[in-house]
């Protein structure tokens, strides 16, 4: 059940999709999708996972509405030794695009796709002799301009592969032996990068500096009332100091670097519960669309919205709580400064206010009383709520509007958002008692 | 002396499992394998139940027809073989494991390094015609939400529990009728507009393709979902049953006969055939071409050149031998009084399209008018001369959907319940017992009883328990289960399936004690593959203090030997991960209090600060209060920490601390003459070091506190 006018347009595929990608494609017409399927049934083994690039043609409805219906059309496939276990893409300087595949059994490949017609034109690989993984590669990521990937896997090692238009080569980032495992991976600069582990663990790296990570985040802030694992991380080109979390029990947090000790928890237990405590957030992704078409969130205080789906079949845009950090606040008059945004001065002049406020705590420093106050929220805009878990979506980077997600049930899913303009009314809107 | 595996195929499933009955018969010739083997009909067993035949049987079938299928195994394990394992894999796969006997020579003895065993994949029933398994997984996930909703409506109207009311009943009747439209919209295939608006002409021939195969696949399917629909749910047209059947016959005709041939191509055979048969109501054709002729109508007047031929097939059925008169005779009747029955059938539509036949009537009373004398005409006698034909002819000779039709018309639910089974699968009867149910009253309590010969379940149920099963048998589609678990009660037999699955499952029907060793056994297998932070991670969530005790053990002695160096960062997750207070982590908080330790200790090196060091010695006092300090760690923590008892601007433990710390210094030695004592790897004089700064703390302790 889709809201707000977005339809989801579900692709039977009759095998598993593990994972979607879009690719850049250098037409507006033409826009290709990657998708890492398995077939369980399928004769041979060697024959049961693949990566296909499929392009995404819209073909009139049926019913001479004016939407359009999207079919997917099969260009080309590359068999796959062992299922795939994380997909990545980028275009590249050389004129082709990059996808990145690692598999369950420990190896990296690297497909070189042509932008016009979606055909494979070369791979590289890194067999799985277990040098590079033992085991399961739980997560890469794909450097911008394709020329560095970083695989991180369950057997705790952490790799930077550096691809070359012929050859492919890795080194060794660090080995725990198993003693940790990473399960989560994400560049932040082009030197950089987060992963994230058990025990909503989430470290900070940088290769050129000796040793393990630079900085690691645990969960405290459960005062440990829950435990999970991190299953995939988001960071913004723009904000590199955050990295956006998604995890077991419903859990979707903010890391930022500068206040290491005080995570963000945009859904999860002792903070907002938008999800069942029991459901897995498989994928975050920042939401470029809802961004755009919202210019009064963008504050520099917020965080940017962000898009999520999970094991319960919801695919949702989470925004962060409006926290206000003030002064006095028996006194009130600072309240507005602090926020700083018109509606909320406003707010002040009415007497009722305070019905806005839903929750209120006072943390003592030093000196003054300092309050925190958290307003409700915006509340978290579903896309979706399916029947099936949604495994896997990605943003079309040059239509944001455009989400595609893999869906449980061997479909692809392509949802249309409208291209602008309905959100807007829906953003920067305060609670109904501001008014 | 080989044991041999005996398979009976079962056509209860072709679609999705084949479930061969299995009984792996020893090779005592006493043991009567054979009958053991027989099935109980199309009602499937309970797992673990043994079937007796006959007695727990709903509906009886006959036994005699198919033969058992012996597979033969190259399994390549040179004589003998010890043991043979049998299990289900995913899916229609069987795993046989042969096994040779252990070996009795010593190790390494022997040239011939053989294997121990194999295991043999076999791969049962490859899909036999019919909807393609791919299609088939298609309508299961398609099908949930209808059905879920239908429950929910269900499930709400039981809570509030107006279920006599009157009110309920029509309303009842919509929520049905909805939910087997939705199902029936999903067996249909989504024809893709043929439109021209795309410029590669491959793509719009490949899903034509694509879509007419489906078409064939399905068709059968829906054709008996709704002909259930059309007898059990559509009440608004019972009136017009005659009139939906006839367009019925005429969407599915091709399917009603046993081969794939349309009428059409039937008749023209027919008519070059008639030529050379003399007596053609031998000829099984004949019948048949008649038969379906008939059935979609072929009277009309379009097709006028076959009425023709019609006319010719009903005058030579005449032709009949003598000595056949009587039977004939009955035959020819009923085959004529049909024709015209279906000919002159009037129907209440103000534009009949020219294709259809009938008599047409703008309004209804001259319509009812028309109606009742049509029935007045001969449905009585048609009655009667069926029931002989029927008593004349062999009847086993229907398919699938012929015998659906003659149980419905029968008004036997089982029949109707058995032929879902037999010929569309689990997923058939699974669904189409709310349509059953909905048909009549007796119906419904047949589906809804509890049966004590099931184990107390009833026969809806049952179906669904079947149906689970060969969901969760397929790696695709096994989740599809939990969502279905959530909405009906399925009793707790448990798919095999991932981890979350079956906490989820194991959750919603408070089974505390499944859910947690599906965690440890998570956890073992991590840790014996050398995750060690995944298997300490869900054996926490299991809270499984006796293993975490055990792996603490092999920690610490892993860790006595690494720890000492600066290797800290490596088990830096690990501790963090146990410096979570989810669950218990057995003895191993004691590593993340030790982790602190060191690193306070570090800072003590780094020469910072006196508070760092009041906190390194106040640290060290509880790690050796503490009775999960393990032994082996005392003496090394003591020696870690003889910069702390040689402070020199004070001494930072007191007097009845430094006599706690020497008392375990003298427990260790005590400790050193039992057996499984875990010495350190200090150097030998770090015994003696530690002694030393202890007593000195002691007296510098003694004189501050005067």
């Amino acid at each position: 059940m889709a809201e707000y006018g977005d339809i989801l347009h579900r692709l039977p595929q009759s095998k598993s999709v593990d994972a979607v990608r879009w690719l850049s494609s250098v037409s507006a017409f033409d826009r290709f999708v990657a998708s890492a399927v398995h077939d369980p049934d399928a004769a041979l083994p060697a024959a049961a996972s693949a990566i296909e690039i499929h392009s995404l043609i819209l073909a009139p409805s049926a019913d001479s509405s004016s939407r359009e219906h999207p079919c997917l059309h099969l260009r080309s496939s590359w068999p796959s030794s062992s299922r795939i276990s994380a997909l990545r893409s980028s275009p590249t300087p050389y004129k082709h695009l990059a996808v990145a595949a690692s598999t369950l059994s420990g190896s990296l490949h690297v497909l070189f796709v042509d932008p016009v017609d979606g055909s494979i034109e070369s791979e590289l690989s890194i067999p799985n002799d277990r040098s590079l993984h033992a085991g399961v590669v739980s997560a890469i990521d794909l450097l911008e301009g394709g020329r560095e990937c970083v695989t991180v896997g369950e057997d705790g090692r952490v790799n930077l592969a550096s691809i070359g238009e012929s050859r492919m080569d890795y080194r060794r980032v660090y080995d725990s032996r198993g003693l940790a495992s990473y399960t989560a991976v994400r560049w932040a600069s082009p030197v950089e990068f987060a992963t994230g582990g058990l025990g909503f663990g989430v470290q900070w790296w940088d290769p050129r500096k000796p040793g393990g990570f630079v900085s690691q985040f645990t969960s405290n802030w459960a005062q440990g009332k829950t435990t999970g694992i991190v299953h995939s991380i988001d960071i913004h080109p723009s904000r590199k100091h955050i990295c956006m979390v998604g995890g077991s029990a419903g859990t979707v947090f903010a890391w930022d670097l500068r206040y290491p000790q005080q995570p963000i928890l945009l859904s999860g237990a002792g903070g907002p519960e938008l999800l069942s405590d029991i459901d897995e957030v498989w994928q975050v992704q920042y939401d470029s669309h809802t961004l755009s078409s919202s210019v009064n969130s963008a504050t520099s205080a917020k965080l940017l919205p962000v898009m999520m789906c999970s094991e319960e079949g919801i695919l949702a845009v989470l925004e962060q709580e409006c926290y206000i950090l003030a002064a006095n606040l028996p006194h009130g008059y600072r309240l507005g400064y602090a926020l700083g945004a018109s509606q909320m001065i406003e707010a002040m002049g009415s007497d009722d206010f305070s019905l806005g406020l839903d929750d209120y705590e006072s943390r003592t420093t030093s000196h003054t009383p300092v309050y925190l106050l958290r307003v409700t929220g915006e509340e978290p805009k579903r896309l979706l709520q399916e029947y099936c878990a949604i495994n896997s979506f990605d943003i079309d980077p040059q239509n944001p509007s455009d989400v595609v997600c893999a869906l449980e049930w061997e479909a692809v899913g392509i949802l249309m958002r409208p291209k602008a303009g309905n959100y807007a009314s829906s953003f920067g809107r305060l609670p109904p008692s501001f008014h | 002396m080989r044991p041999f595996i005996y398979f009976r195929h079962q056509r209860s499933s072709p679609e999705h499992k084949h479930v061969p009955r299995l009984r792996h018969c020893s090779s005592n010739p006493k043991t009567p394998c054979r009958n053991r083997a027989a099935t109980a009909g199309p009602l499937p067993e309970m797992p673990g139940r043994l079937s007796d035949p006959g007695a727990d049987a709903i509906v009886p079938i006959s036994l005699e027809s198919r033969q058992p299928v012996v597979l033969s195994l190259r399994h390549g394990v040179s004589a003998p073989v010890f043991r043979v394992y049998i299990s289900w894999s995913r899916g229609s796969l069987l795993h046989v494991a042969c096994l040779r006997p252990p070996s009795l020579e010593p190790d390494g003895a022997g040239d011939d390094e053989e294997e121990g065993g194999k295991v043999v994949e076999v791969r049962l029933g490859t899909g036999d015609g019919g909807i393609s398994e791919a299609q088939m997984r298609r309508i299961a996930y398609g099908s949930v939400p209808p059905f879920v909703e239908l429950q929910s409506w269900k499930n709400s109207l039981a809570a509030l529990s107006m279920m006599s009311s009157s009110s309920f009943r029509t309303e009842k009747w919509q929520y049905i009728l909805e939910y087997s439209r939705k199902v029936n919209e999903l067996l249909k295939t989504h024809q893709i507009p043929p439109d021209n608006v795309i410029e590669d002409p491959r793509i719009i021939v490949k899903m034509e393709v694509v879509s007419f195969q489906l078409l064939k696949e399905t068709s059968s399917l829906r054709a008996a979902w709704e002909l259930m629909e059309i007898f059990f749910i559509d009440k608004q047209s019972l009136s017009w049953l005659p009139e939906r059947l006839v367009d019925w016959l005429e969407e599915y005709d091709s399917l009603v006969t046993r081969t794939d041939l349309t009428v059409y191509s039937k008749l023209v055979a027919m008519q070059k055939k008639l030529v050379d048969f003399k007596v053609i109501e031998d000829n099984p054709d004949y019948w048949e071409a008649v038969s379906s002729a008939l059935a979609v109508g072929w009277l009309d007047t379009v097709r006028g050149n076959f009425l023709v031929l019609q006319a010719k097939l009903l005058r030579l059925h005449g032709s009949y031998q003598l000595d056949q008169l009587d039977d004939r005779e009955t035959e020819n009747g009923l085959v004529e009084a049909v024709a015209v029955l279906i000919l002159t059938m009037p129907r209440l539509c103000p534009d009949l399209s020219s294709e259809k036949i009938g008599q047409c009537y703008d309004t209804k009373p001259d319509f009812i008018k028309a109606w009742e004398k049509w029935r007045g005409q001969g449905l009585e006698g048609l009655n009667n001369l069926a029931q002989k034909c029927q008593q004349l002819k062999p009847t086993a000779e229907y398919n699938g959907l012929m015998s659906l039709l003659m149980g419905i018309l029968q008004e036997s639910p089982e029949a109707v319940l058995a032929e879902c089974s037999r010929t569309y699968g689990p997923w058939m009867v699974a669904h189409g017992t709310e349509l059953l149910a909905a048909g009549s009253d007796y119906a419904d309590i047949q589906l809804h009883e509890e049966r004590y010969n099931l184990g107390s379940i009833s026969i809806e149920e049952l179906h669904w328990l079947v149906y689970a099963q060969v969901l969760s048998s397929h790696p695709l589609t096994w989740q599809i289960v939990i969502v279905l678990a959530n909405c009906i009660h399925i009793s707790s037999t448990m798919p095999k399936a991932r981890i979350r699955a079956n906490l989820d499952l194991s959750r919603s029907y408070d089974l505390d004690n499944i859910s947690a060793s599906i965690m440890k056994i998570a956890g073992m297998h991590h840790w014996k593959h050398g995750r060690k932070g995944f298997g300490i991670y869900w054996l926490q969530l299991a809270r499984d203090e006796v293993r975490l005790n055990r792996i603490a053990q092999q920690l610490f002695e892993f860790i006595g030997r690494s720890l000492s160096d600066d290797s800290f960062q490596q088990w830096e997750g690990l501790i963090e991960l146990l410096g979570t207070r989810v669950g218990s982590s057995g003895g191993l908080e004691f590593l993340h209090k030790y982790r602190d330790l060191k690193r306070l200790l570090k800072q003590v090196e780094d020469g910072r600060a006196v508070k760092a060091a009041r906190l390194a010695a106040e640290s060290l006092v509880q790690l050796m209060k503490s009775p999960s300090t393990p032994q082996q760690f005392w003496l090394p923590l003591l020696y870690d920490s003889v910069c702390l008892l040689n402070w020199k601007a004070q001494p930072l433990l007191r007097v009845s601390e430094t006599n706690l710390l020497l008392n375990k210094l003298q427990d260790l030695s005590m400790a050193k003459m039992c057996p499984g004592f875990v010495d350190s790897n200090l150097p030998s004089h770090a015994l003696s070091s530690v002694r030393l700064a202890l007593a000195k703390n002691l007296g510098r302790a003694i004189l501050e506190e005067c």
